[in-house]
C-alpha cells in the first residue's frame, strides 16, 4: 500500500519534471526518423530486385529491425539509469526522505515503491519504442521477427537489472558515484561482449578461448550485453542464425542458463538495495 | 493503545559516527501531554537524538521507546508527527499535494485527509497558497507547511527540530501558538532548540544537553 503511494509519487515526479515528456518526444522523433529511413530503404529494395524480392525485403527488414531494437535497448537502458540514479541518494542528501521515513512506513516499502514506479515507466517506454519499431516494420512490409515478445522481455530484464543496480548504488553512494558505478558496469559488459565477439573471428583457438572467457566473466559481472545478444538472437532471421555472425549477435548466443542467472542477479541486487537502505542512517 | 505513561523514554541511548561521538549517553523520559525542551548548543547531538527516536538513525547502544513501543516498530510512528531541522521536501509538489502525500503515508482515509488538510492549511495560513509549488514557497512558508505535515495524523507526540529557525517574528508567534494549542489538547511536544529564550516561553520542562549528554533537567 505504501509502496503504491511511493510508486505514484515517483511517476508523478518524472511527469512533473518533464522527464516523461522529453523521453516521449525524443522517442517519437526516433520513430519518425527510423520509419522514414526504413520506408526509403524498402522502396529501394522493392525496385531493385525481381524474383527474390520478398526474400530480400525480409532480410533487409530483419536487419533493420535488429538495428532499431539495438537503439531502443540502449535508449531504454539510458532512460532507466538517468531517471533513477539520484532518486535515493538525492532525497537522502536533501533530507526530503526524512519526513517520509518518519511515517508509519517500512524502509523496504520505499525502495520497492520506487522500483515499481520506475519499472512501470521503463515498461511503458520499452513497449512504446520497441513496439513502435516492430509496428513500423510490420505495417510497411508485413514482416514480423521470429520471437518479438521474448526479445522485449529480455530487454526489459536488462533495464530492470540496471534499475536495481541504480537503486542499490543510490542507497549506498552519492549520485555521482552511483552514475559512475552503473555506467561503468554497463561499459564493462559492453566491452566484454565485443571482445568475445571479435575474438571469435581470431584464427588462433587459444585467443578464441580467452576472448570467450572474458565475455563470460563480464556477463557474470553484468549480464546486460548478454541479454541483448540473446534478445537479438530471438529476433534474427533463420538465415542469419544459419550464417552465424551479424553486427548485433555473437556466434555463440547466451543460453537459458544465462537468462536464469540474470533473473537471480536481478533479485539479489533488489534485495541488497532494500537491505542497504534499511540499515543505513539517514 | 499502549499503557506506558511516557511518550518518550530512553535509556543510555548512544550514537557514534566513526570515532565521533554524537550522542554519548541519553537517558530521559517525556510524559504524555508534556511540552519538553531539548536545549543545547549546535553540535550537542540534538538532531541525532531525535533521529534515533524516529528510526532515521540507528543507535550504537542503549534503548528507547515511544509510548512503550520500541523505536524500530513502524506502527508507533502513526501516533507521531515530525518536523525535521532542514525542511527540504519534494519541492515539485504543490502545497496541497504535499500534504496529501503525507496523509497517504499516514494512511488517512481520503475524506478525512481532505478535511484535515483544509483545516491545517487554514491553521498555518497557507490556504491561499495551497496550489503553488513548494519550490515557490519562502523559507517561512516551507516551515509552516512542514508543521502542517507534522499534524496531519492528529499525533499524540510532535517532535520539532529547531522549529523557529529562519522564521520571522510572525512565524515564531504562530509556532508558539500552535504548541500552546497542542498542549491544551494533551499532545506531547518535544522541541529541539539552541535558544533558551524559545524553550523558556513554551516548555514545561527542559533538558540541557552538551556533548551528547544531558547535563540537567529542570522545570520551568
Ligand atoms: N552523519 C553524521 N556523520 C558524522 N558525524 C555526524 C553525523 N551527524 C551528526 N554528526 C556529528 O554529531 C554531532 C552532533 O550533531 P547534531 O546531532 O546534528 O547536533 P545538533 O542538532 O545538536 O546541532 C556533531 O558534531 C555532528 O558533526
Ligand atoms: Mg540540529
Amino acid at each position: 500500500m505504501n509502496s503504491i503511494t511511493i510508486a505514484k509519487l515517483t511517476f508523478r515526479e518524472a511527469a512533473r519534471r518533464k522527464i516523461l515528456l522529453a523521453a516521449l518526444l525524443l522517442g517519437m522523433l526516433f520513430l519518425v526518423i527510423y520509419g522514414l529511413g526504413y520506408h526509403f530503404i524498402i522502396l529501394d529494395v522493392t525496385e531493385g530486385f525481381g524474383e527474390e524480392r520478398k526474400f530480400m525485403i525480409n532480410q533487409v527488414s530483419n536487419f533493420l529491425l535488429m538495428a532499431g531494437m539495438y537503439v531502443v535497448n540502449m535508449l531504454t537502458a539510458m532512460m532507466t539509469v538517468l531517471t533513477s540514479v539520484d532518486t535515493l541518494s538525492g532525497e537522502i542528501q536533501s533530507g526530503a526522505i526524512q519526513t517520509v521515513v518518519a511515517k508509519p512506513v517500512r524502509r523496504w516499502e520505499i525502495v520497492a515503491g520506487k522500483w515499481l514506479g520506475f519499472a512501470a515507466m521503463l515498461t511503458l517506454y520499452l513497449l512504446f519504442m520497441g513496439g513502435g519499431v516492430m509496428a513500423i516494420v510490420y505495417f510497411r512490409s508485413n514482416y514480423t521477427a521470429p520471437h518479438p515478445l521474448q526479445a522485449l522481455a529480455l530487454m526489459w530484464l536488462n533495464a530492470a537489472i540496471l534499475l536495481s543496480i541504480s537503486l542499490l548504488g543510490g542507497a549506498s553512494l552519492s549520485t555521482l558515484a552511483n552514475g559512475v558505478l552503473v555506467f561503468g558496469l554497463f561499459g564493462v559488459a559492453f566491452i566484454g561482449g565485443w571482445i568475445e565477439q571479435i575474438g571469435a573471428f581470431m584464427p588462433d583457438p587459444a585467443t578464441n578461448q580467452t576472448a570467450m572467457n572474458i565475455g563470460v566473466i563480464t556477463s557474470l559481472i553484468m549480464p546486460s550485453e548478454a541479454l541483448w545478444k540473446r534478445a537479438a538472437f530471438e529476433i534474427q532471421s533463420p538465415l542469419l542464425t544459419a550464417i552465424g555472425d551479424t553486427p548485433f549477435t555473437a556466434r555463440y548466443y547466451p543460453s537459458d542458463v544465462m537468462i536464469l542467472y540474470s533473473v537471480i542477479y536481478l533479485l539479489v541486487v533488489f534485495v541488497l538495495s532494500i537491505r542497504r537502505f534499511s540499515q543505513r542512517d539517514l | 493503545m499502549s499503557q506506558s505513561a511516557f511518550a518518550i523514554e530512553t535509556r543510555n541511548l548512544r550514537k557514534v559516527f566513526g570515532d565521533k561521538v554524537a550522542v554519548s549517553n541519553l537517558t530521559l523520559s517525556v510524559e504524555r501531554g508534556e511540552v519538553f525542551g531539548f536545549l543545547g548548543p549546535n553540535g550537542a547531538g540534538k538532531t541525532t537524538s531525535v533521529k534515533m527516536l524516529l528510526n532515521l538513525v540507528f543507535p550504537s547502544g542503549g534503548e528507547g521507546y515511544l509510548f512503550g513501543q520500541p523505536l524500530n516498530d513502524p506502527s508507533i510512528r502513526s501516533r507521531v508527527g515530525f518536523l525535521p531541522e532542514h525542511f527540504r521536501f519534494h519541492d515539485w509538489l504543490r502545497g496541497d499535494e504535499f500534504l496529501q502525500l503525507h496523509a497517504d503515508l499516514y494512511r488517512l482515509p481520503r475524506l478525512q485527509a481532505r478535511r484535515r488538510i483544509g483545516e491545517l492549511l487554514e491553521l498555518v495560513g497557507l490556504t491561499a497558497h495551497a496550489s503553488k509549488k513548494l519550490r515557490e514557497y519562502s523559507k517561512g512558508m516551507l516551515q509552516r507547511i512542514g508543521l502542517a505535515q507534522a499534524l496531519l495524523n492528529q499525533p499524540e507526540l510532535v517532535i520539532l527540530d529547531e522549529p523557529t529557525s529562519g522564521l520571522d517574528p510572525v512565524g515564531r508567534r504562530l509556532v508558539r501558538d500552535i504548541i500552546r494549542d497542542l498542549r491544551q489538547r494533551g499532545v506531547a511536544v518535544f522541541i529541539n532548540s539552541h535558544l533558551l529564550s524559545e524553550v523558556e516561553i513554551t516548555c514545561d520542562r527542559v533538558a540541557f544537553i552538551k556533548h551528547g549528554e544531558v547535563i540537567r533537567v529542570s522545570l520551568l
